[in-house]
């Protein structure tokens, strides 16, 4: 399980960085930050879901808060717009949760939400 | 020699005094991460003893009035940021909070919807703790946002 977040956390905060590519190192740290931050998240998600706690659809919106937090977090920095925010989070997640399950998109988060809990 | 030297500070004064007129428009904002703590300190209150609530007290229906004040009040700090002129990072930090607080709300509606799990209507304690913990990050990113100032 903290190999699988390990690994998602890195792949995140890289491919982070390397959306926010020639931002500072305040950025770079954060980006490091929110990474940690999310796959802890997913893996506390993951675990709710294989004990049955939440429903896909409540999983599902739990992530979203997560997501959008991470977002208000880059969000608040004078040089990333919402816009590079909202996309850095979106090709992040998407690139951490391909190298984790070798799916995509929200039900790749599920899935990796799982592969963490598992 | 002494109007001079009056003279002198002055317009070693002016760069400042032109500063102070601008400051209004880059300086920190006290009062925005004030409400930005209240939304926190709100929301750390509220879900400590949501996790202890038993059914129907934990219940959505029951607890309509937290999500509606933290509506009001991320709608309170989105309209003061803006007509402050404050920075678009703290702007768009506003913004999200507002947009996390529904999502909070729209969470422990699924939950409570679902009566046939272990928690019934009630929230499991992981999925407050996670809410509890994304609300106070999106609130210190406002309460940062407004504590370094403008773009």
């Amino acid at each position: 399980m903290q190999e699988v977040i390990t690994d998602f956390a890195h792949t995140f905060a890289m491919e982070l960085q390397h959306a926010l590519q020639g931002e500072s190192r305040q950025v770079a740290a954060l980006a490091r930050a929110e990474g940690e931050a999310l796959a802890s998240a997913l893996g506390r998600i993951g675990g709710l879901l294989l004990r049955g706690e939440v429903s896909d659809e409540e999983a599902g919106v739990l992530l979203r808060i997560q997501r959008d937090a991470s977002e208000a977090v880059l969000a608040s920095l004078a040089e990333v717009s919402r816009i590079a925010a909202s996309r850095a989070v979106a090709s992040a997640l998407d690139a951490g949760v391909a190298r984790a399950t070798g799916a995509a998109g929200q039900s790749g988060l599920l899935g990796l939400a799982r592969t963490i809990a598992g | 020699m002494m109007f001079a030297s009056r003279f002198r500070v002055l317009v070693l004064l002016a760069p400042f005094t032109l500063a102070g007129c601008l400051l209004p428009f880059t300086a920190p904002d006290p009062a925005a991460a004030d409400l930005a703590r209240g939304i926190e300190n709100d929301a750390r209150q509220f879900y400590a003893e949501l996790a202890a609530a038993p059914p129907p007290q934990c219940a959505y229906a029951a607890n309509e009035n937290f999500y509606d004040r933290l509506h009001s009040a991320a709608a309170a700090l989105r309209d003061h940021l803006a007509q402050r002129g404050a920075s678009p990072a703290a702007q768009r930090a506003g913004e999200a909070m507002l947009r996390l607080s529904d999502d909070v709300r729209a969470s422990h509606q699924a939950a409570s919807v679902r009566l046939d799990d272990q928690h019934g209507p009630c929230m499991a304690p992981q999925a407050i703790a996670l809410n509890a913990d994304a609300v106070a990050r999106a609130a210190a990113a406002v309460v940062s946002a407004n504590s370094q100032g403008g773009e």
